[in-house]
């Protein structure tokens, strides 16, 4: 078991570990979402100040292929 | 140098954390009455710019929430939040600084517990699925019964021990939130484990987590 998986999980109908999905769900998907100036390089395309939120947009379909590749084993 | 933010927290002591994201120095300073968190990322390319990459960026990121959250209540950023330096991170808690106030306030010494419901029998089908109007009233009825049902169940079970609940539909599943104060933990898991099962539903728990449900006041999410 990775270090970032070891927080404690229960499963009220039998037990479980806290996977690697809920982690990656939890901080993709919670939080507190800003508005501001952002600079990020992601998957070779260069976004240069651009509104937060088209930001997040763009991470969270990159995400949903690290999810779809986790789903399948691929990237553990 | 582009600054990637972890979260705000009451001013209390810093805590002490190694490395956060790109094993970059996590840096933290009281500002405004509140304590933000945050990494200077020299290589936004290299840190974030592949799936892969990206996906070790989260866990650490993950990481350093969990070691703030052992000791104070952190309010997380989205991750990745990035600001194009530290200059402007007083500016942005200058126009926020209210919002945060009152959030690390609502959820003081506590943390978030999320429980999701999973059915398993086939009437539970995927509520995107097309069906005929009638099935899908029908459908909806039922599932609305049934949340009620488990939901009454576990606030039952753990009154003394939750300050506050909020849930959401989900496409297959249910997902409740619990926040619950840090001296309640072991009687609120307690409870839960003494629930017993209910039929026909699966319940899984997972935390504690930063009580991000609980940000916004009740009524604007969830």
């Amino acid at each position: 078991m990775s270090e970032a998986s070891s927080q404690s999980a229960l499963a009220i109908e039998g037990d479980s570990e806290l996977s690697l999905l809920e982690i990656l769900d939890h901080v993709l998907n919670s939080g507190v979402v800003i508005h501001g100036s952002l600079v990020i390089s992601l998957a070779g395309v260069d976004l240069v100040y651009v509104g937060l939120n088209v930001i997040l947009t763009s991470v969270e379909t990159a995400l949903r292929n690290i999810n779809a590749h986790a789903a399948t084993g691929t990237l553990d | 140098m582009p600054v990637l933010l972890y979260c705000v927290t009451q001013p209390t002591p810093a805590v002490d954390i190694a490395t956060g994201v790109c094993d970059a120095m996590v840096e933290s300073r009281e500002m405004l009455g509140v304590r933000v968190y945050w990494s200077e990322v020299q290589d936004t390319e290299s840190c974030l710019g592949s799936p892969e990459a990206l996906k070790q960026a989260a866990l650490q990121f993950h990481n350093v929430l969990r070691e703030i959250l052992k000791t104070t209540t952190p309010i997380p950023f989205r991750f990745p939040t990035l600001l194009e330096s530290s200059e402007n991170l007083e500016q942005h808690l200058a126009s926020e600084q209210e919002l945060y106030r009152e959030a690390l306030a609502r959820v003081e010494g506590a943390v978030q517990y999320d429980i999701v419901a999973t059915w398993t029998d086939n009437d539970q089908a995927d509520s995107a699925a097309p069906v005929s109007g009638r099935e899908y009233l029908k459908r909806r009825q039922q599932a609305a019964e049934r949340i009620a049902a488990v939901e009454g169940k576990l606030k039952g079970v753990t009154a003394e021990s939750v300050r506050e609940w909020r849930g959401r539909q989900e496409r297959k599943t249910y997902r409740w939130f619990a926040l619950v104060p840090r001296e309640c933990r072991e009687s609120f898991l307690a409870s839960l484990r003494g629930a017993g099962g209910s039929e026909g539903v699966r319940l899984r728990l997972s935390g504690p987590w930063p009580p991000s449900e609980f940000v916004a006041p009740r009524g604007e999410r969830g």
